[in-house]
C-alpha cells in the first residue's frame, strides 16, 4: 500500500471515534492500524479519554514491546509498533476545571465516569504528564523561547550523550529520589521511570551528572494523584 | 426494648427504624430472632453492635431527637472513641482542588490538637478529611450510609481499611445493606449528633453537606464554614451558610477556638533564602511554576528543587497545576 519510501517520520492523529481495529489493526487480512502506520513516530491521542476503554487498553500491548499481535483462525499477524504516544486530555468533560475563567460544572458521577476509563496501569505508561493552566495574557505577549530548531540540535546531542554513557547521579540526587519515594505515592515503575526521566533531563542540559534539579524536574512531571480514577 | 433485632429488622424490610414498631410482623421476627447467635455472626466478621442502651453509646448523639437504636461498628479502636471531643469535616464529592486541599488541611490539624475528625467517607471533601486525619496519625471516624462491610465509594476500599485499623466505622444499618440515596441524610443527621461541630468546606447550593449543616445547628451544635470564593458555584452554598451566620473557619484555630484547644505547633523545615521567597510568594495566594518562576526571580530549575523540597516537606500541595501553601 506504500509505494514510496518514508523518509520522515509518520505523524498520526487518530479521531477519538476510533475502533480498535483502527487504532491497533485488525479486520480481515488483518491489515494494521493506526499504531503502527505511526511506527518510529508519532501517535497523537487527542481528547484521551474519549477513546473507548478497549482501544485505550490495547495501546498497553505496543507501549510494552513495540509490537502488536492480532491473532486470527489462519495465523497470528505480528505488526511493528514503536511510536511516541501523545496524549491531550481535559481535567474534567466540561474541560472547566483548573481554569479560573471557565468554572467546573461536572457532578462528581460525570467526574468519576471521566476518569475510570484512566487506570492507572495506563497512567504509568507515560514518562511525561503536565498539566498546562491557561495562559495568560503576559505570557502570550512574552517573547519568543527557544526555536524549534535549537532544541532539535539539544535533543540530537542528549541522544549521543544517552548512547555512549548515561550520566551518574550525585548523591544529593539519589537522597531526593529516596525521600519521595517515601513521601509520595510512587510505585517501583513510577520510580524507575523517574530515574530515567532525570537522566534525560540532565542529558538535555548538558549536564555530566544527574543532580538534584534533574530529580526534581522529573518529579514534576509524574502523573498527578486527581487525574486516578 | 432489643435494639439489636429491631435494626436487624429494619435492614431486612428496607426500612429507617428508631423505635419498635407496633406491627405483628415486627413481634413475630423479634420471637424468631436468636440475638446470640448473630452477635457471633457479627463477631466473626470482626464487627460489634453497640445498642442505645449500653453506657457507652456517645451521650451527643443520644441527645439528638431521633438518635438510631444502635450502631454497627467496625475497627480496631474502643468505642469510647464516639464519645470524645469530635467535629464533623464535610463537604461536595465533586469539589475543587482548594476544596480539597483545605479539608486535608483541616483533618490533619484538627486531629493533631486532640480532636476527633468525623465524616461520611465519600469522594472528594469527606475523604480528604479523613486522609488528613490519617496523616496526622490520628484515629478516625467514618459514617456511612449503608453496611459497614460494604466500603463504600468502591475507589474508597483502600481508605476504608486504614481508617479501620486504627478507628472506626460505623452505621446504624446492619452489615449487608446497601447504599440508597434516601439513607443519606439519615447518616448526615449522626454525623451531626456525634459531633460538637460541623465544618462545611465546599458546597453548592444543594449539597448533603448543608442537610448535616442543618441538622448540627437543629440540634445547637456549632456550625462552621471554609469561606470560598464569591464566583464559584462550587462554594455557593458554604457562603450562603456564612450568610446566615455561620462562623467563619479561616483555619484551624477558628475550630479549635471553640473547644478551648490550641493548634499543635509544627515547626518548618529549614528552607534557604530562595525556599524562603517562594513560600512568602505562595502565601499571598497559589501559584503556577512559570508564574513563581516570573515574580520570584529564581531560576526555574532551582525553583523545581525549591518547590519539590517544599511539596516533601508538606508545606505545599500541588495540584492541577497550582502550587497552595497548605500549613498555617
Amino acid at each position: 500500500m506504500m509505494s514510496v519510501l518514508i523518509e520522515t517520520p509518520p505523524f498520526r492523529a487518530p479521531h477519538h471515534s476510533a475502533s480498535t481495529a483502527a487504532v491497533v489493526g485488525g479486520g480481515p487480512g488483518p491489515r494494521p492500524g493506526e499504531a503502527s502506520l505511526a511506527h518510529r513516530g508519532v501517535l497523537l491521542l487527542d481528547e484521551f479519554p474519549e477513546f473507548q476503554r478497549s482501544v485505550l487498553e490495547a495501546l498497553r500491548q505496543p507501549l510494552e514491546d513495540g509490537t502488536i499481535s492480532i491473532a486470527r483462525a489462519a495465523g497470528q499477524a505480528v505488526f511493528p509498533a514503536r511510536f511516541q504516544l501523545v496524549a491531550t486530555m481535559n481535567l474534567c468533560p466540561c474541560g472547566g476545571r483548573a481554569d479560573a475563567s471557565a468554572e467546573c460544572s461536572c457532578s462528581a458521577q460525570q467526574l468519576m465516569r471521566f476518569r475510570a476509563k484512566l487506570t492507572q496501569a495506563l497512567l504509568d505508561r507515560f514518562d511525561l504528564v503536565v498539566t498546562m493552566p491557561r495562559l495568560r495574557a503576559h505570557e502570550l505577549a512574552a517573547g519568543r523561547g527557544e526555536s524549534s530548531s535549537r532544541v532539535r540540535e539539544r535533543v540530537a546531542s542528549a541522544r549521543t550523550r544517552l548512547d555512549t554513557e548515561r550520566p551518574r547521579r550525585t548523591a544529593d540526587a539519589s537522597a531526593l529520589l529516596d525521600r519521595a519515594v517515601e513521601r509520595l505515592p510512587l510505585s517501583g515503575r513510577g520510580r524507575a521511570r523517574v530515574a530515567r526521566v532525570a537522566a534525560t533531563a540532565a542529558s538535555l542540559a548538558g549536564a555530566d551528572a544527574v543532580t538534584a534539579e534533574h530529580v526534581a524536574e522529573a518529579l514534576s512531571y509524574r502523573s498527578p494523584r486527581e487525574l486516578g480514577a | 426494648m432489643n435494639e439489636l433485632a429491631l435494626c436487624v429488622y429494619a435492614a431486612e424490610t428496607g426500612s429507617h427504624l428508631v423505635s419498635e414498631p407496633q406491627k405483628a410482623g415486627y413481634k413475630r421476627f423479634v420471637r424468631s430472632f436468636d440475638a446470640a447467635a448473630y452477635r457471633v455472626g457479627l463477631g466473626e466478621r470482626g464487627f460489634r453492635f453497640l445498642p442505645r442502651s449500653d453506657d457507652r453509646y456517645p451521650p451527643q448523639l443520644r441527645a439528638i431527637h431521633d438518635p438510631p437504636a444502635g450502631l454497627f461498628v467496625r475497627g480496631a479502636a474502643n468505642v469510647e472513641l464516639l464519645a470524645r471531643p469530635a467535629v464533623a469535616v464535610v463537604g461536595a464529592r465533586a469539589c475543587s482542588s482548594y476544596g480539597k486541599q483545605v479539608a486535608r488541611m483541616l483533618g490533619r490539624e484538627l486531629a493533631a490538637a486532640g480532636v476527633v475528625v468525623v465524616s461520611g467517607m465519600a469522594r472528594g471533601i469527606d475523604g480528604e478529611a479523613h486522609r488528613g486525619a490519617l496523616e496526622a496519625g490520628e484515629k478516625t471516624v467514618a459514617v456511612l450510609g449503608c453496611g459497614v462491610d460494604r466500603d463504600y465509594p468502591a475507589a474508597h476500599r483502600s481508605l476504608a481499611r486504614e481508617i479501620a485499623e486504627a478507628g472506626l466505622i460505623v452505621s446504624e444499618y446492619a452489615p449487608g445493606v446497601d447504599p440508597m440515596p434516601w439513607r443519606f441524610p439519615a447518616r448526615n443527621r449522626i454525623i451531626a449528633g456525634l459531633t460538637h461541630a460541623t465544618v462545611v468546606v465546599e458546597a453548592r447550593e444543594r449539597s448533603g453537606a448543608l442537610i448535616t449543616a442543618d441538622l448540627a445547628l437543629e440540634e445547637g451544635r456549632e456550625v462552621f464554614a471554609v469561606p470560598g470564593e464569591i464566583t464559584s458555584r462550587l462554594s455557593a452554598g458554604s457562603n450562603q451558610l456564612l450568610r446566615l451566620g455561620a462562623a467563619p473557619a479561616t483555619s484551624a484555630a477558628d475550630v479549635l477556638e471553640s473547644f478551648g484547644l490550641e493548634p499543635a505547633v509544627a515547626p518548618l523545615p529549614e528552607l534557604g533564602p530562595a525556599g524562603e521567597g517562594v513560600l512568602a510568594r505562595l502565601r499571598d495566594s497559589p501559584a503556577t511554576a512559570d508564574e513563581l518562576a516570573h515574580v520570584s526571580g529564581v531560576a526555574a530549575a532551582e525553583l523545581a528543587v525549591v518547590l519539590t523540597e517544599l511539596e516533601l516537606a508538606g508545606v505545599v500541595a500541588e495540584a492541577e497545576g497550582l502550587y497552595r501553601v497548605v500549613v498555617p
